[in-house]
């Protein structure tokens, strides 16, 4: 039972498979939602920054198959932002700079 | 109408089911969903960019307008863009005008009227819709219109 697991005994088959529940939860409760505050304040989206690193590149593939928004969340997690201000809300850009910083950083997806 | 049978159906159901109003005031899906572009962002025309007023930034929001989640920086944003808040919602010739959704003090949505006077909406993350009423996208998440502003130069849809 993945329930009565905690993320550190999780294997990632089981990880992937929350992640995506949580995505698509999120995604099911925020449409038609332009708030960008609303978007990440979800509970769904707090829950997959609360993953940790293990989701990075769960996010970098969503990001690429541009699922959501998940900008914030990478940042949360990663402690980093390489989009540089005046790229903020241009969303392929920003989308690009990840990826990139993912594939700098070793992370496959 | 946009995209094959199963999924022009699965859209209107869930179109359907959270604007209420719009099946009997009228709609059409024009696009499929994408992250690339809000409501604020298309209102303004602009298909590259995801518009908000979010503190954390990761939105865009014009320079000098604070970024705050109110109707006085939704306001001040469209009025650098040229528009003037206006009495009534009506198809005004060489206008173009906007409408400014709010829940509880809070802006939630903006549509953009057309040439003929219906209007087109971005929503969220998912497609764009022209409407044919204002009234057709009021609903528990948008909440009312309460402010319709304008500009001069009606630009061609």
């Amino acid at each position: 039972m993945i329930a009565n697991k905690t993320l550190t005994t999780l294997t990632s088959a089981e990880i992937e498979t929350i992640f995506q529940e949580l995505v698509n939860q999120w995604q099911e409760e925020t449409r038609g939602i332009s708030s960008s505050t609303e978007l990440i304040l979800h509970p769904a989206y707090q829950q997959i920054i609360g993953m940790g690193e293990d989701v990075i590149p769960l996010l970098l593939r969503e990001l690429e198959q541009k699922s959501g928004r998940w900008f914030w969340a990478l940042k949360s997690i990663t402690r980093h932002d390489p989009v540089p201000g005046e790229l903020r809300g241009k969303t392929q850009s920003m989308i690009n700079i990840w990826l990139d910083w993912g594939r700098e950083n070793g992370y496959q997806w | 109408m946009v995209g094959n049978n199963a999924w022009q159906k699965q859209v209107k159901e869930w179109i359907e089911t959270d604007y209420p109003h719009l099946k009997s005031t009228g709609y059409e899906v024009t696009s499929p969903d994408t992250i690339d572009y809000n409501c604020v962002a298309w209102a303004m025309e602009k298909t590259d960019s995801w518009w908000w007023p979010n503190p954390e930034s990761e939105s865009y929001w014009p320079p000098n307008v604070p970024r705050q989640e109110t109707l006085e920086a939704f306001i001040q944003t469209f009025a650098t863009f040229g528009y003037q808040v206006c009495e009534n919602s009506d198809l005004e010739k060489d206008f173009q005008k906007i409408a400014i959704y709010v829940l509880n003090g809070k802006p939630t949505h903006v549509a953009r009227q057309l040439d003929r006077g219906k209007w087109t909406s971005k929503l969220g993350s998912n497609e764009d819709i022209i409407h044919h009423t204002l009234e057709g996208l009021e609903c528990e998440k948008y909440g009312k219109v309460t402010t319709i502003m304008k500009k001069i130069n009606h630009s061609v849809d």
